[in-house]
């Protein structure tokens, strides 16, 4: 086990490398550049601020300051916020988006996982297709819909929770966010776990404990439960990367001023150290949740062997 | 023995008696199995009016999608609710532009860009996937490393560089989003080809000196289409849930013309006064979804080898 998990590390860091040297690059070739605005600059005024940030030199050796400053855990300044350095923007809104990501996470988990074992327990009656038709829902309505949605009924019509803001995380301002961003991820846990569910119901060691008399409810929950989470902790690895990095729309409609924001506002405004900064982020939460998820299926399934 | 003339005869005669057994290839199966499941097929037929709705309806009405209807305009919160008079069968939007013929014209939009964006990835996904998995050993870990990189960015990150790149050609956008959503697609197909290759229909091809890239392309590959069938059905729902998104960033199709996505998020800001805006496009992106994912379920039931 141990040299498994030292083996994920030391694979995971060329594949960060490559991550950070693609994006670089990709986002210093595309089209546009951060000062590149309607108000145009006098060229000596932009001479200074592209030589401040290095812009005037060659890509390859903007490339490599960018990577010592990384070695060093700074991800640089940013180029349209000018009092802050990314890892400031970072450490203001990844806590944000990463309490409501969590939260969501366990309601997602939570509901997702207990609808998707009813589904499959009764499987074709009106309760499945009423769970799965729900789960298709939520899946197919577009979150930009379901947020101004629950705003028009939470907080116009029956004034229960404040519109927006985020007040240090206080639990009213969290429900909204928590609805808008788990309603897919419920969905989606609900459809895998019901699927996996029914083809382990049909397994050979479930008539087993049946034949032997075991109740309903310790066959579920004691047989069956184990191998049926495994298509679901396969998927929750990623889900729960996408679910803490936030969301532009719940930053957007709820003014929480997660990270979800700064990833599109930085790429429109060609703001390269913030976009790879977020990047970064992202692609190594998922490098190690995804090393998590291979660790945890040793666990949860005694036949793999690492 | 001696075989009398009669005998002979009768063993004819009966032999014509003897119908053909006619025997019934996996595909009449899987067809017979989706045939079975009214809810799929039920859903084919809703996606069929839908798609000859959006193409067919903008000749039904009496609005073009960009015409402005300036009476209308001065007061569209009752003006422009859905009329069968004036024919705004479902209202105007803010500008006074017929609702109904931009839903269609939305429609046509939202469905190419998710049949082009999840067609590009399915031929990449396919033929990367057989080939990995076919091939086997270094290559394949070589190509599965590869995917492994690629699947750690961020997927806004492509979208939005490519939407640098290519500004507001939403097709290039779809063909380019297509091009890197490949992913899960190669993944599944690799993990049947590994089963599919130690066949013995391959070593037979093999035996007979057909090259590699035939056996992927004769061999492998038309037994992995069930699979990638039912990956295509659950792909578009979700290629025209990401235009929606785009659009709601602002960054979709190109105005006058617009895109299920565009018109929600324009009816999303607008749905205390004129609700009608937000209901029409949302019941037609909703029924589509539903029904695509509907038909992937009958799909993967009738076509999922493990069911069987």
């Amino acid at each position: 086990m141990l040299t498994f998990i030292s083996k994920r590390v030391l694979e995971a860091i060329p594949t960060l490398l490559i991550l950070i040297t693609v994006s670089f690059f990709l986002m210093h070739y595309a089209p546009g550049s951060p000062f590149s605005s309607e108000r145009t600059l006098p060229p000596e005024v932009l001479a200074n601020i592209n030589a401040k940030y290095h812009l005037d030199e060659p890509v390859i050796n903007q490339y490599f300051y960018y990577l010592g400053g990384l070695l060093q855990g700074d991800l640089g300044p940013s180029f349209r916020y000018k009092d802050f350095s990314i890892n400031e923007l970072i450490a203001q809104s990844f806590p944000v988006s990463a309490e409501i990501g969590i939260w969501s996470f366990l309601v997602a988990l939570l509901i997702g996982v207990s609808c998707g074992i009813l589904a499959a327990l009764r499987q074709n009656s009106w309760l499945d297709y009423g769970i799965m038709s729900f789960a298709n829902l939520g899946i197919v309505l577009p979150n930009f819909v379901l947020a101004p949605l629950c705003i028009l009924f939470f907080s116009i019509y029956n004034q229960w929770l404040p519109p927006g803001g985020w007040n240090g995380g206080a639990w009213p301002y969290l429900i909204m966010p928590v609805i808008a961003m788990s309603t897919s991820y419920i969905a989606q846990i609900a459809r895998i776990t019901r699927g996996s569910m029914i083809e382990t119901m049909h397994s050979n060691f479930i008539r087993t404990a049946r034949a032997k008399g075991l109740p309903k409810y310790r066959i579920v929950l004691q047989h069956a439960l184990r191998p049926a989470m495994l298509p679901v902790v396969s998927y929750l690895g990623p889900a729960f990367v996408g679910i803490v990095t936030g969301s532009v729309i719940v930053d957007v409609y709820f003014g929480t001023g997660g990270i979800g924001q700064h990833f599109i506002n930085g790429a429109l405004n060609r703001d390269y150290s913030l976009v790879m900064g977020v990047t970064i982020l992202i692609g190594t939460l998922t490098i190690v949740f995804n090393a998590i998820v291979d660790i945890l299926y040793a666990v949860i399934d005694p036949k793999i062997r690492y | 023995m001696i075989t009398t003339k009669d005998k002979v005869q009768a063993i004819e005669q009966f032999a014509q008696q003897v119908v053909d057994v006619e025997g019934r290839s996996l595909w009449q199966d899987a067809r017979r199995r989706f045939f079975s499941n009214h809810a799929a097929v039920i859903s084919l037929v809703i996606l069929a009016l839908v798609g000859a709705f959006a193409l067919l309806g903008p000749f039904f009405s009496q609005w073009h999608y960009e015409d402005i209807d300036w009476e209308a305009l001065s007061d569209i919160s009752v003006l422009g609710r859905p009329n069968i008079e004036n024919g705004h069968y479902f209202g105007t939007d803010t500008l006074g532009r017929d609702i109904f013929v931009r839903t269609m014209q939305g429609g046509q939009i939202s469905l190419l860009v998710g049949i082009l964006g999840s067609f590009v990835a399915i031929i990449i996904g396919t033929l990367y996937g057989a080939t990995s998995g076919y091939l086997g050993g270094r290559v394949d870990s070589v190509m599965m490393r590869f995917l492994e990189i690629l699947n750690s960015f961020p997927f806004m990150f492509f979208v939005i560089i490519l939407m640098t790149i290519f500004g507001r050609h939403i097709f290039l956008i779809f063909v380019a989003i297509g091009a890197i959503s490949w992913l899960d697609m190669a993944r599944i197909v690799r993990g049947q080809t590994l089963s599919l290759k130690n066949k013995e229909y391959i070593e037979a091809a093999y035996a007979c000196g057909v090259s590699t890239p035939k056996i992927i392309l004769r061999h492998i590959i038309p037994n992995v289409l069930g699979i990638v069938v039912v990956y295509a059905t659950l792909l578009v729902p979700n290629m025209i849930l990401l235009e929606s998104f785009i659009s709601f960033l602002g960054l979709g199709v190109q105005e006058p013309m617009t895109s299920w996505g565009a018109l929600l998020s324009e009816g999303a800001q607008n749905m205390e006064i004129a609700v009608w805006q937000l209901a029409w496009p949302l019941a037609f992106l909703v029924v589509t979804l539903f029904c695509f994912n509907f038909l992937g379920d009958g799909l993967r039931d009738a076509l999922d080898p493990k069911d069987r």
